[in-house]
């Protein structure tokens, strides 16, 4: 009951999320979608829903699927038991060993495609030397963290990155242009964005609830859309500490976009569904603004809601749901 | 001959360029102190230089010769790479500043013409 009662509540949150991001995605500030991502990854952590009296009862997310899709004789896993005294069937639900096997053999599978992506990469970050540069190095002195941050130079990469909790590397690809000043400056304050909140753990952790939910395709989602607010977010923040005008972005959108081409370009015949992530990301920047404070609080507020409905029932307890019919 | 070698796999044939033909042992001290690379990294980077045909090991003591002079041995573009390691998708666990998908020419530009025509 409980993990069912967690994925269809976790389920809808995502849904709802989705939704509130294909409206409102550039209106808002990304710290809000961010905020939104972390109610679901506690939704699909925490087994506890809560129990409120209102003094009236509204029906629980769980009545509802069950009255929508009730549990029959038919349903696989469902047992009914009759009693003797009374004419009353209850009819029970445990899930079926082959599917749990099932499960099991899906969160180990997920769980070895991480590992094993992880265990590529470290190969490759092998061969990553210290960057020997002028910009760098005046760049780290004015950009002190209370963590140490290393920026070593990685053969084979194609774009920087970073790796890392606790002794945060970035990582340059070998094909960084050392003179251009302000495209340097942008790649590595954003990943140091990336470094201060702590995005590479956010990653661990969707994957982990990825790993475990892997049947329920809003946690893909979840994961997916998790990883573009993340970098969408350090945009944001790396915009707003040069402050947010046409020309910080404009000029920071145009690197991106010739880091882009710098990685390498493929021919495409093919047209795209929907938008890219990079294309999205373009946007965000474009579109990136202060956001009025009543704005801020009505999403904060949007937000708490939010995490009500999805850790509490309304339900009242002395309600029976179910009347046994006495003879 | 024309050997395409990467960045890492050049720092080792630069030791070698540099002192003439040396043990594997002193290119592993010699990187360790430059660059901190691991005893297993160098070893690594000496046998791809050997299956590229860049080094021949001599024994006794895993001497390194270089069979290609400087001037021969070209620098591996990124491109060119079939270990590149792609960031940003949903496996990998690192936070890059690109996206995995390269994207075309005409995505770029008409991207480009999107931040440039821009009306704030």
């Amino acid at each position: 009951m409980t993990v069912f009662s967690i994925q269809l509540r976790a389920t809808l949150l995502i849904l709802l999320i989705v939704v509130l991001r294909s409206l409102f995605l550039y209106k808002l500030p990304k710290k809000v979608f961010l905020g939104l991502w972390a109610l679901a990854l506690l939704r699909l952590f925490i087994p506890y829903t809560g129990n409120l009296s209102l003094g009236f009862s509204i029906p629980s997310i769980e009545q509802i699927w069950l009255a929508l899709f009730p549990i029959t004789n038919r349903t696989p896993g469902a047992q009914t038991i009759e009693t003797k005294n009374v004419s009353a069937v209850f009819t029970t639900y445990s899930v079926p060993t082959f599917l749990i096997w099932i499960w099991f053999a899906g969160c180990l599978a997920l769980a070895v495609w991480f590992i094993i992506s992880h265990l590529r990469g470290k190969r490759i970050f092998r061969f990553a030397y210290p960057a020997e540069s002028e910009t760098v190095t005046r760049w780290m002195n004015a950009n002190r963290i209370r963590r140490k941050v290393r920026v070593l130079v990685c053969p084979e990469l194609s774009s920087a990155l970073t790796y890392g909790v606790f002794r945060p590397v970035i990582l340059l690809p070998t094909t960084m242009d050392w003179n251009d000043t302000d495209n340097l400056s942008y790649v590595l304050s954003h990943e140091l964005e990336h470094i201060r909140h702590f995005d590479v753990l956010w990653k661990w952790i969707s994957a982990i609830a990825l790993s475990l939910s892997w049947y329920n395709p809003m946690v893909w989602a979840m994961h997916i859309l998790l990883g573009r607010d993340l970098e969408l977010h350090c945009d944001e923040c790396v915009l707003k500490k040069q402050g947010i005008t046409k020309k910080s972005k404009t000029e920071y959108a145009l690197a991106l976009l010739s880091l882009a081409e710098e990685k390498g370009t493929t021919f495409s015949m093919l047209s795209h569904f929907g938008k890219s992530a990079t294309e999205e990301r373009i946007l965000s920047i474009m579109h990136s603004r202060y956001a009025p404070a009543m704005l801020i609080g009505l999403a904060l507020l949007g937000i708490a809601l939010l995490t009500l409905l999805s850790f509490l029932s309304f339900v009242m307890v002395d309600v029976v749901a179910f009347t046994l019919p006495l003879r | 001959m024309e050997i395409k070698l990467h960045d890492a796999e050049l720092k080792v044939m630069d030791v070698i360029w540099s002192e003439g033909t040396v043990s594997a042992k002193h290119i592993y001290e010699t990187l360790k102190e430059r660059f901190g690379y691991s005893r297993s990294a160098t070893y690594t980077l000496i046998k791809r230089c050997i299956d590229k045909g860049a080094i021949e090991r001599i024994e006794p003591g895993f001497l390194c010769e270089a069979l290609v002079k400087k001037e021969q041995a070209q620098e591996l573009e990124t491109r060119e790479l079939i270990n590149k390691l792609y960031d940003g998708s949903a496996d990998k666990l690192v936070a890059s500043i690109l996206g995995k998908r390269d994207l075309s020419h005409e995505e770029i530009e008409r991207l480009r013409k999107i931040v440039k025509d821009w009306e704030d």
